[in-house]
């Protein structure tokens, strides 16, 4: 068997690592480094620039990489890579990029290895030019997926309501606050709240009242038509859609006191999984789509509680603090984040699913309505910090908070999309 | 021996590739940018074709979506739509924090309710619960609905019939003030009263 193994093990040794795909920098690792990496500007188009900005933005904001000011390069944009030109500054991974400009934007980029001094990626990519933003988040997409092995959320977005000119509406933004559009706007006196993603990211869900009546609504945007996806007696608010996409989670009011139904969207067969007089309400499914965290206050205070997917096993995971509540199931699966009263604010934290490290993340302002990015890394959250409440969103470390929404817009209920 | 001999093969082919890839000092810049396009691993220069997700193309209307099925308000209320506040008797009354018990001293306030109905037996009305801002939205929605069942209960504990009775929850998306003090929140913490005659839907 020895002399078996022991060829098998040279190859694994001499193969070059291109084939066995190496990792520069492994996320799952507790002990992170940064990794040293150099974006120059893109050459050829003056929209180059823009471009190699909007990379080396999106790269920074993951707190996965360091930069160096680029005065201190030794090599420019236009000259071919040599490793000794970036060794000595410390720097491992290099892109440099072209861009032309014709009836389409054309960029390629070239990824470089200056340890091991080779190319590892050269891609080519094209987009109409008014999506310049959107090509450029690709460009950080594939550079982030060749160094960690993950996808990150450069092309991901965040839906919110607002309020705008007196109505309610959904809007849509990249997750970095450009592009912002509105979506749906309805009649003046009607309310929105909080919109959902099914996993697929195709389609959006959300409570609405209209004509006294509260309703489960549903934005399907293969064809932008909205659905009513459940209306019923009472106040009825919808929670997160099973990850198979086949069952939303709500809490309606229908049968006295609010309590939390699962509904097969297609069917419509509604399934009771909570009976208490309390309130039951803002339910979480997991990843992993068989457990729900949601809130309850039976123990005379909000707090979270989590259950089967079946309504059995109903136990309390927060038992810190008087008011916790607006929990978010994060899709790496073992935490949660929720708001929780401090004082008189409220602020967000993270626990553990088993209701252990408990973390706070927020200090400053009213800090509610957390949403996790689909790769669990990120959370954007409503604050109002600054004065009006706005969009921010942070690492899940509590790092990089920022405000992504535009200042005169009041808004709530942020939904990071999944893709 | 056989073995041993596949070993050193296997080493050696594996070396001759190796050694291309790790010695480059020695080539000129030209060779080597050359060489590092070709040593590129997957599949060479990729072309792709478009920058753009799917979810871009088709979405992002930027007007506005009326309803499927849009109701204007007059035809919601029946045929006979009266609506009006009988701001003498039906006025709001209000709630502890956090609570959706009937006060004490709202309670005169809702006998007086519950006798104009019975006297008036045309008369439907509907029952606004409604918060302050603190807390989180849902949590208020849940909260305002308490507040205005509590109130239909006890109307229905005097003798009004519940079919003449609607409620809906508001939380705290329409308050009357907007100031983060406690003469605005206790304002805001209410059951409100809207009658009217012919029925509604």
């Amino acid at each position: 068997m020895r002399q078996v193994l022991i060829p098998i093990l040279a190859l694994f040794i001499l193969i070059p690592s291109s084939l066995a795909a190496k990792i520069y920098i492994d996320i799952t690792s507790p002990a992170l480094r940064q990794l040293p990496i150099a974006i120059q500007d893109f050459k050829g188009h003056p929209s180059g620039k823009e471009i190699s900005e909007i990379v080396r933005a999106d790269l920074e904001y993951t707190g996965l990489f360091s930069f160096i000011d680029e005065e201190a390069y030794l090599e420019s944009p236009e000259e071919p890579f040599h490793p000794e030109n970036w060794k000595p500054l410390g720097i491992e991974i290099v892109v440099k990029g072209t861009v032309v400009m014709g009836e389409l934007l054309f960029a390629t980029i070239s990824l470089y290895d200056a340890i091991e001094v080779k190319g590892i990626l050269k891609k080519r990519y094209s987009a109409k030019k008014d999506l310049l933003r959107t090509l450029s988040h690709e460009i950080s997409k594939t550079i982030y997926e060749k160094v960690t092995g993950q996808k990150g959320i450069f092309t991901t977005k965040i839906a919110f309501v607002s309020k705008d000119r007196d109505r309610k509406a959904i809007y849509i933004m990249d997750w970095d606050g450009h592009r912002i559009r509105r979506i749906l706007g309805i009649r003046k006196d009607a309310l929105i709240m909080t919109p959902h993603w099914s996993s697929d990211g195709g389609k959006l869900v959300y409570s609405s009242e209209r004509n006294r009546k509260w309703g489960v609504y549903m934005i399907n945007f293969s064809n932008m038509r909205e659905y009513l996806a459940y209306s019923s007696e009472g106040t009825n608010l919808t929670g997160d859609f099973t990850p198979d996409g086949n069952y939303l989670t709500l809490s309606s009011s229908k049968q006295g006191s609010p309590d939390i139904y699962l509904l097969h969207i297609k069917t419509k067969v509604l399934s009771r999984l909570t009976y208490s007089s309390g309130i039951e309400i803002s339910p979480s499914v997991s990843p992993e789509g068989n457990e729900i965290v949601f809130f309850f206050d039976r123990a005379g205070t909000p707090q979270l509680y989590m259950m089967n997917i079946d309504g059995n096993n109903p136990r309390r995971i927060t038992y810190d603090g008087s008011y916790n509540t607006s929990p978010d199931w994060s899709p790496s699966g073992n935490r949660i984040v929720f708001c929780g009263r401090i004082g008189k604010k409220m602020q967000l934290f993270t626990i553990r699913s088993d209701g252990t490290d408990l973390v706070q993340l927020t200090y400053d302002g009213n800090n509610e309505a957390p949403s996790f990015s689909p790769d669990g890394r990120f959370i954007a959250f409503t604050s109002d910090r600054e004065g009006t409440k706005g969009i921010f969103i942070m690492r899940t470390n509590g790092e990089g908070q920022q405000r992504v929404s535009p200042k005169n817009l009041r808004v709530f209920g942020p939904a990071w999309s999944p893709r | 021996m056989k073995q041993f001999v596949t070993t050193i093969l296997i080493f050696t082919l594996l070396a001759g590739c190796a050694q291309r890839m790790m010695s480059p000092t020695e080539k000129t810049q030209e060779q080597m940018a050359k060489e590092t396009t070709e040593a590129i691993p997957e599949k060479g220069v990729e072309e792709k074709e478009e920058g753009i997700t799917p979810f871009d193309q088709e979405m992002v209307k930027e007007e506005e979506m009326e309803l499927a099925k849009t109701v204007p308000p007059s035809e919601t209320y029946g045929k006979k739509e009266i609506i009006f506040e009988i701001e003498d008797i039906l006025k709001d009354i209000h709630f502890d924090f956090d609570k959706y018990d009937i006060r004490e001293e709202d309670k005169p306030l809702l006998k007086k309710v519950a006798d104009w109905m019975v006297q008036n037996t045309g008369t439907q009305i509907l029952i606004e619960g409604h918060c302050d801002e603190r807390g989180t939205n849902e949590y208020n929605l849940a909260l305002a609905d308490k507040r205005a069942k509590a109130t239909e209960d006890y109307l229905v504990s005097l003798g009004v019939t519940s079919s003449r009775i609607e409620l809906i929850s508001y939380g705290e998306e329409k308050p009357l003030c907007n100031e983060p003090v406690e003469s605005c929140w206790s304002e805001n913490r209410r059951s409100h009263f809207i009658s009217f005659e012919g029925g509604v839907d």
